[in-house]
């Protein structure tokens, strides 16, 4: 049951009787009346039991995209329902209109439209939608929350898509051109053309032009169907916030970006989220669009509160990929949880794949120190200069192990661990 | 019916409706979760409920016949009770001229004076013996005006004997023997209370002056002063010949009227008048009306519009949490050296990277490298960069300032 305000109006009106004629039984009379309107009206309210509700949900929705769950409400009963409805999605949902007025006539079936603006990645979700079922005076209501579970699936925005087209441009630049200069392993042989002023000599084909009366150069491709790997990891350290973005949307965001570069590039991607068991995993080998799979399988991934066990990892690795592959790592280089289980690991990666560990610099730890205007300043500074100093000296373990190291700030993250990609692509080491 | 199979078949698609719960199974529930709370607080409005029937407002005046506590005096009411004494306890005095028959005893104690003089003459001519307990100076004047207050009896000094003494031809002869038979079985009573002068004095005792006594009787013993009441409490009957006198005293008589007046005896002056009758008759009941609407205003607005909706909160961490934390830690230890030591080690390889110097390159070769970049002494350079060790906070702050405006000096070239 719930009153309205028409009911408050009316027990206010009581003080006018009450003026006139100022005993307690006008006040009990007045008390009377108000109990007989809201019963009558209690009673002649359409019953919030006879609605019936069927939701459609958009299948998925993009983060900062804007959607519409519909909601049809079927009126079972025999009275007309005149009601007041809430749609009971959770707050990061961001139902911009979640409580709407609605008549429906007994019988008869009507649309209830909320527009969804969701404010979090994940499956974000409804359980039930309170209806408050008014009376024809109404002074009163009945109410109820009708069990009704729903669920959204909201993606990762994938801001880095503006940085794709640039670097699809360089990629392609890539193509065709004698950009690889050193007949390393790995680079392809393409096709045989004129030689034209400007080409290296080096790659001018002696046997084919021996053949023909003029010059001919050969030419290589950038290397295809090369395969990589990439590993997000999960555990506690991707939930640390930097620029009030955890960690593990910056690694989504790059290793998305990577994906459908990587993707274009003609290689075989492989994702997989990782801290002590797999959370996630896409491989290339199964059908449709690889882009849509990823974001699908990083929708509802979380960072867990637990160390990651990086030592599983080499064999993960190699459940995926028997052959040599580009392995991304996108983990966080602080020091002692890295040096702990990370490095250990890196050598055996390293023996076999191309290994390039990539993770966000804080951007406040280089503000800190910066800053060096009173005692508890400077402090901050000297712990601010020995965490890049740990950073650093990981940094440089890790280059010594062999491994290429992607170390920026949010923002840059994933544009630069594509530019780390095309230049390993670029000079054929994949 | 078809409506009810439709109802069915709409449900088969998926729909969700409020009908798998009755409104009875939602108050079944709702009593389910909420049955501790119920239970608790019937127990405690139970509970309450019986302390306050089980105990009636208890008596806890000095010296009331219904009070058991030590300062009361129900003992000696329960007594003459039993000896076959009708004891009467009043408070007004309308209630005490009404209940006074022919020879019976009044007992008269007016601790608070409230009684008016008018009122006391009432009293004073009633056909009995009056006892009046520790009276007043107006009570004396009323109703024993041959009696007169002499102070307290000193605390000093033993019990009081019966010893007693009249006072008419000042000498002190012995006593008629109406009044030995009354306080002769006592022997001696506890010392206290107040002491009077008056015709016949018992329990005399020694003052500066003339001696005064905590039992006096007006001259025909029509009316007794018991200056100690003391004697009558709960707590001091039991000892001495208290009991014996108290009995003899109040005990003479059929009938004993407790009489101890209170607020009801007060003579009211004409009442002021009240603001509140100055008010339309209206005002109370609409001011309780709208207090009644502001209750339902508030279940109005309180009511939320289903049942709360829960939001899973993500861990907030800032990554610079542990930076900050390790600052802190340096702070409270007062750890300068290593604040300096790291700032000193971060310039020195920022440096040394500016510089094109390799990692491994020494401190010296930074401070050579930087001599010659810039155009400070070498003595200082080296003293910033290699030597100095700050002492105190203020040093430090110091030192890192210069140390990072020399930085920023190299890094910008």
């Amino acid at each position: 049951m719930a009153l309205t305000g028409r009911f408050i109006l009316l027990a206010l009106a009581g003080i006018f009787p009450l003026i006139l004629f100022p005993t307690g039984q006008t006040a009990l009379w007045w008390c009377l009346f108000l109990a007989v309107l809201l019963a009558a009206d209690l009673g002649l309210a359409g019953s919030p039991r006879k609605i019936g509700l069927e939701r459609r949900i958009p299948s998925s929705v993009r983060l900062t995209e804007e959607c519409t769950a519909e909601l049809l409400l079927t009126n079972h009963g025999t009275r007309q329902l005149k009601a007041v409805l809430r749609d009971g999605w959770q707050p990061s949902a961001g139902a911009v209109n979640p409580v709407q007025r609605i008549t429906i006539p007994a019988g008869e079936r009507r649309l209830l439209a909320v527009r969804l603006r969701p404010e979090r990645r994940g499956d974000l979700l409804a359980h039930h939608v309170a209806v408050r079922s008014l009376g024809p005076l109404g002074v009163a209501a009945r109410q109820l929350s009708v069990p009704a579970p729903a669920r959204l699936r909201v993606l990762p925005p994938f801001h880095a898509k503006r940085h794709l087209p640039s670097k699809l441009r360089k990629l392609r630049e890539l193509d065709g051109k004698a950009a690889v200069q050193i007949r390393g392993a790995g680079t392809e042989f393409d096709s045989l053309r004129d030689y034209v002023r400007g080409d290296d000599v080096r790659s001018i084909d002696w046997r084919a032009t021996a053949r023909r009366q003029a010059v001919v150069v050969r030419t290589w491709r950038p290397e295809r169907d090369r395969r990589v790997v990439i590993v997000l990891d999960t555990s506690r350290t991707a939930a640390a916030r930097i620029d009030n973005e955890p960690r593990l949307d910056t690694g989504i965001e790059a290793s998305l970006l990577l994906a459908a570069l990587a993707e274009r590039g003609g290689d075989r991607v492989d994702f997989l989220a990782f801290d002590r068991r797999a959370r996630a995993t896409v491989r290339s080998a199964s059908k449709g669009n690889l882009l849509n799979q990823l974001v699908n399988a990083m929708a509802t991934v979380e960072p867990e509160l637990i160390e990651a066990d990086w030592s599983q990892i080499p064999a993960q690795v190699h459940n995926i990929s028997s052959h040599r592959s580009l392995v991304v790592l996108l983990t966080s280089l602080d020091s002692g949880s890295a040096e702990e289980s990370l490095l250990p690991m890196l050598a055996q990666l390293t023996a076999k794949h191309v290994v390039v560990v990539a993770s966000v610099r804080d951007p406040l730890l280089d503000a800190l120190r910066a800053e060096r205007g009173t005692a508890t300043d400077v402090f901050r500074a000297a712990a601010a200069e020995r965490a890049l100093l740990d950073r650093a000296a990981i940094t440089q373990q890790i280059k010594q192990l062999g491994a290429e190291v992607v170390d920026a700030d949010p923002h840059q993250l994933p544009p630069q661990l594509a530019d780390t990609y095309i230049r390993l692509k670029a000079a054929g080491r994949l | 019916m078809s409506q009810a199979t439709a109802a069915r078949a709409s449900a088969d698609n998926g729909e969700a409706s409020g009908e798998e719960q009755t409104a009875w199974s939602v108050a079944r529930q709702r009593l389910r979760r909420w049955s501790f709370w119920l239970l608790l607080g019937v127990l405690l409005i139970a509970a309450v409920l019986v302390q306050l029937l089980r105990s009636p407002p208890a008596d806890r005046e000095d010296l009331s016949p219904a009070n058991p506590a030590p300062n009361g005096a129900m003992a000696v009411a329960e007594v003459l009770r039993q000896q076959g004494v009708e004891v009467i306890a009043t408070d007004s005095l309308d209630e005490t001229l009404g209940a006074l028959a022919d020879g019976s005893t009044l007992l008269f104690h007016d601790a608070n004076s409230y009684l008016e003089p008018e009122q006391l003459a009432r009293l004073s001519d009633h056909g009995g013996r009056t006892v009046l307990v520790r009276p007043g100076f107006q009570q004396l004047q009323e109703l024993a005006p041959e009696v007169t207050a002499a102070g307290r009896v000193p605390e000093e000094g033993g019990p009081l004997t019966a010893e007693c003494m009249t006072n008419d031809d000042g000498a002190g002869s012995p006593a008629p023997d109406e009044q030995d038979s009354d306080t002769q079985p006592a022997g001696s009573i506890t010392r206290g209370g107040l002491g009077y002068r008056g015709p016949v004095m018992c329990f005399t005792f020694d003052t500066g002056a003339e001696p005064a006594a905590s039992y006096v009787t007006s001259a025909d013993g029509g009316t007794v002063v018991l200056g100690a009441g003391h004697i009558l409490s709960n707590e001091e009957i039991v000892n001495r010949g208290n009991a014996a006198l108290a009995l003899n005293t109040l005990g003479s008589a059929d009938r004993l009227v407790w009489y101890r007046p209170s607020l009801s005896d007060l003579a009211v002056p004409e009442e002021p008048q009240s603001p509140l009758a100055l008010l339309p008759a209206w005002v109370t009941p609409v001011t309780l009306w709208l207090l009644a609407v502001g209750v339902l205003t508030m279940l109005w607005q309180g009511r939320r519009l289903g049942k709360l909706i829960q939001e899973p909160l993500p861990v907030v961490v800032p990554a610079a949490e542990t930076a900050a934390g390790r600052a802190r830690l340096y702070q409270d230890s007062k750890s300068i050296r290593r604040a300096a030591a790291n700032l000193r080690a971060a310039t020195l390889t920022r440096l040394a990277a500016k510089l094109r110097l390799g990692a491994g390159s020494s401190a010296a070769a930074v401070v050579d490298a930087v001599a010659r970049r810039s155009n400070r002494p070498a003595v200082e350079l080296d003293r910033l960069l290699r030597t100095y060790l700050p002492e105190s906070e203020s040093q430090l702050v110091d030192w890192a300032q210069n140390l990072h405006s020399l930085e920023k000096e190299i890094l910008d070239q």
